[in-house]
């Protein structure tokens, strides 16, 4: 996994324990651009080892601030409308006995 | 006066009640030869329930996620906004400002896209591909 990469899932996971803790959007719109400018505050750094530590950092926040139960969309697994309504498995009906 | 009125108000009341117990043992007699034909498996199925999934169509959903997009301030030439432009490349979005977009694409169909999925969206196209193939997504 690049940089990149690693930079991007990150932010998104940061953006969503942001939005599991306000549930709301226009609270978390705020909370987003301080995240945004926490990343932006360390955009120019290329030491490999520095890099790391500040990977290191942001896991290590991510698992402090942990939900304990995180939002999911209804029909996402895990959410409440998971699953419900599947097509029945079998529609024929039974073929007639003749007794 | 009011001896009358009683009167009348009892009599309809009980011919009513007649009226009513008449219409409800009429169907039981012949509901056992009825249903079985009624309520066929193929009946059913030829409405569509309230509950059901009213499915999006392509143009519907490119509208919304190009709309969405117009009202992105980080976006540098709103003149290049179409179905298949690329964030980054077109629109001049970096990877953080990609990932804000897909949580707002999120946002607008209500749903939720996996983290491995939603790295992959790099384009309106791609998301618009993956929009669709969503049953869930309205």
């Amino acid at each position: 996994m690049s940089t990149k990469q690693a930079v991007s899932s990150l932010y998104r996971r940061s953006l969503k324990l942001a939005l599991d803790w306000s549930v709301h959007r226009h609270l978390w719109r705020g909370q987003a651009m301080y995240i945004r400018s926490l990343f932006e505050a360390n955009k120019h750094i290329r030491d490999p080892r520095q890099q790391r530590a500040l990977f290191q950092e942001a896991e290590d926040l991510l698992e402090k601030w942990k939900h304990p139960d995180p939002y999911h969309a209804p029909t996402a697994p895990g959410g409440s409308k998971f699953e419900r309504n599947l097509p029945a498995p079998i529609l024929d009906p039974p073929p007639h006995i003749q007794m | 006066m009011f001896r009358t009125a009683l009167l009348r108000s009892a009599r309809s009341a009980t011919s009513q009640a007649v009226r009513i117990s008449g219409t409800i043992a009429r169907p039981s007699l012949s509901s056992s030869v009825v249903t079985k034909s009624r309520f066929a498996p193929s009946a059913f199925q030829a409405a569509r329930c309230y509950s059901a999934a009213a499915g999006l169509s392509k143009t519907e959903v490119e509208g919304r996620i190009v709309d969405l997009l117009k009202n992105f301030d980080k976006v540098s030439d709103a003149s290049k906004l179409s179905p298949t432009s690329h964030f980054s490349n077109d629109l001049g979005l970096d990877s953080l400002d990609t990932v804000e977009v897909v949580m707002a694409i999120e946002e607008e169909f209500s749903i939720e896209i996996p983290d491995k999925e939603a790295d992959a969206i790099h384009s309106v196209d791609k998301a618009v591909e993956y929009i669709l193939s969503q049953p869930d997504a309205h």
